[in-house]
């Protein structure tokens, strides 16, 4: 898997993760830490990534998707 | 979830035990399950109705696979620079990414702490990937990380997630295998 897929899955991770925590994080620690990560992500693969990088990426987040719905 | 009647009865009873005697008192206490009470009253202060909001200094709990951290932004850098030796690991594959785009490098374990001092700047605000072979961590900036641990014994989860909490000033051996701990202000908060 490419650095940059993995890259924007894991912050996608981090996303969910923060989601379950015991506290709600501020709108701001959401934007900065995870959305702006995220989206910086997506914008390369959809710049010069190629169509199998976007595909691991949503095969990623669908992956990430499953486990949170079995929990 | 209380109703009116059960709420009626706890406080009957809270009110007849205040007004009994010291050795009334003495006796209950070996009538009731005080082992019971206590540990539901922590169960209690453990799960608020309502979950707080906001950032808290420090946080460590586990995941899935790994761990979920905030730590104070200052000592992100002494945290990462420590996990090569925790993990066993030689060489650290580095992916940085920002709005201008992406660079990958990576560098010998021995020179993982020079290279964080060098990059401070994306360490504190950037979002980093690091890949310590099997294991990954990412940094979104201002002492926000995920550790991801698969395979890895719990011991290990433990040890990093001890040594996390030392840097920041605070002591705990964790001893379950799930487990996170908080710190609001300066009170650290363990739940296992």
């Amino acid at each position: 898997m490419k650095k940059n897929v993995k890259s924007t899955v894991s912050f996608f991770r981090l996303l969910i993760e923060h989601s379950q925590r015991p506290y709600e994080p501020s709108p701001e620690h959401i934007l900065k830490r995870m959305l702006l990560a995220l989206c910086h992500g997506l914008s390369e693969i959809v710049e010069s990534g190629t169509k199998n990088d976007a595909w691991e990426v949503v095969e990623g987040f669908a992956k990430e998707c499953r486990k949170l719905e079995a929990e | 979830m209380w109703n009116g009647t059960k709420s009626t009865i706890a406080l009957g009873l809270a009110e007849i035990v205040e007004r009994l005697t010291v050795e009334e008192k003495r006796e209950f206490t070996q009538l009731v399950n005080w082992e019971e009470l206590q540990r539901l009253r922590v169960e209690a202060r453990r799960t608020p109705a309502v979950r707080p909001v906001g950032d808290p200094r420090l946080y460590v709990a586990t995941t899935e696979n790994g761990l979920s951290l905030d730590l104070p932004p200052e000592h992100t850098s002494a945290f990462i620079a420590m996990l090569p030796g925790k993990l066993a690991s030689e060489a650290i594959d580095i992916f940085v990414q920002n709005g201008e785009g992406s660079q990958e490098t990576s560098c010998p374990a021995v020179d993982l702490a020079v290279w964080l001092e060098r990059h401070g700047d994306v360490l504190s605000e950037g979002a980093i990937m690091m890949e310590f072979g099997p294991y990954t961590v990412i940094s979104a900036g201002g002492g926000c990380l995920s550790l991801s641990l698969e395979d890895a014994p719990p011991a290990l989860r433990r040890e990093i997630a001890q040594q996390a909490l030392a840097l920041s000033g605070f002591d705990h051996e964790f001893q379950a295998d799930h487990f996170s701990a908080i710190v609001w202000e300066d009170q650290l908060e363990v739940t296992e």
